[in-house]
């Protein structure tokens, strides 16, 4: 499967920062690029959601909520033994991998859409149920007498960031409001790929901007950063089989289990773990295993699954 | 950079070539994953050239 013309506008992004061109966007509008792709991807889910749910999403929840809990159990003693890092580091930078990424899930859809390929479509459900465990299982393999922890503001950071609220918000509205939400399609419907393809090329850029980080942490982070979503695509491979996933469910879970947070996570860790190296966990999400995913990951996956699959 | 980092490095770029070349053979895409293992060999030997490079000036530096 060829990269997504969506995708590549990641790899103009990325090529224009490493020759220092001036493509850059006002901040504001990249914060507003994510508010969008956010409640986009809640309101589609959430319209599904009323149109398809029962009860086995029951028994698929459970199953995507441990899932996500157990991604960082095995990020964990990796940065830890392997890669030599204190526990609070390796702690918060396994979290940011059992939790996800909403522009690697984004760029998965466009895939699929673009490819024809059918997916269940209440699946921004599984994200935002997805970015939560993972935070409290980092915070628990954290956890040491020498650290306090101020629980409400980390609650309210694990619960309330931005990410969970306007996917989990918009996602209830959509559900909702059913067939009221189309009057907004026009917009969050029609303008989902340009919208996209902009947050990618802002992406891109960020991304090759931080690649001189990797410098001052190593070659074992650059390393982490792709052989741990090829381990988390596996195994959400395995866990959409023991939910009975379609083909695009099981390429949606795989990518998910193979991306890292870098908006959510990042926020919840700050205010529970101030004591961690943040800069570390998102250099090592957002300039390698996100550029990983978006370029070789996704289509990788995509082909093994269908052709296993079909 | 300690032993086990070195080690985790080589299982790797080892992994990701082994997976590439697999794939290669039954005319899948592999070479994304095998143009990846380059990436981090390179990468893994210029940072650690690097530092032993800056260590030696440290150490000359120092011995002055």
């Amino acid at each position: 499967m060829q990269l997504d013309v969506v995708a590549a506008f990641f790899l103009l992004g990325a090529l224009a920062q490493l020759f220092k061109a001036p493509i850059k966007m006002p901040k504001g509008l990249y914060q507003s690029l994510t508010i969008f792709l956010l409640i986009a991807i809640g309101l589609k889910g959430g319209i599904a959601l009323g149109q398809y749910g029962n009860l086995e999403l029951l028994w698929q929840s459970f199953v995507i909520i441990l899932f996500g809990a157990t991604l960082p159990l095995f990020a964990f003693p990796v940065l830890l033994k392997f890669g030599g890092l204190n526990r609070t580091d390796s702690a918060s930078i396994a979290a940011h991998y059992g939790s996800v990424s909403i522009a690697t899930f984004a760029v998965a859809l466009a895939v699929l859409e673009a490819n024809e390929i059918s997916y269940e479509p209440y699946f921004p459900l599984f994200v935002a149920l997805l970015e939560i465990p993972a935070i409290a299982v980092g915070l628990l393999l954290a956890s040491n007498k020498n650290q306090s922890l101020d629980l409400k503001k980390t609650l309210h950071e694990i619960f309330l960031n931005q990410g969970v609220l306007l996917l989990t918000g918009s996602l209830i509205l959509g559900w909702w409001a059913g067939d009221q939400t189309q009057k907004l399609m026009p917009f969050f419907g029609n303008l989902f790929y340009g919208v996209l393809a902009l947050f990618l090329l802002e992406m891109g850029r960020i991304a090759t901007s931080r690649i001189n980080l990797l410098k001052e942490y190593g070659s074992f982070i650059a390393s982490f950063g792709v052989v741990m979503p090829l381990f988390g695509a596996l195994l959400g491979t395995l866990a959409a089989q023991l939910i009975d996933l379609t083909v695009g469910g099981t390429i949606l879970l795989a990518t998910l289990g193979a991306s890292a947070s870098y908006i959510a996570v990042p926020a919840a860790m700050s205010v529970a773990l101030p004591k961690a190296n943040h800069s570390l966990s998102i250099t090592s999400s957002l300039t390698v295993t996100f550029p990983f995913n978006v370029l070789v990951g996704i289509p990788l996956y995509s082909t093994l699954i269908i052709s296993f699959m079909a | 950079m300690n032993d086990n980092a070195l080690l985790f490095e080589l299982f790797s770029i080892l992994l990701l070539l082994g997976l590439g070349t697999t794939l290669l053979l039954i005319n899948m895409p592999g070479w994304g994953l095998i143009s990846i293992a380059a990436l981090l060999a390179g990468v893994s030997y210029l940072l650690r050239r690097g530092a032993v490079v800056g260590s030696e000036v440290a150490n000359q530096v120092s011995g002055h």
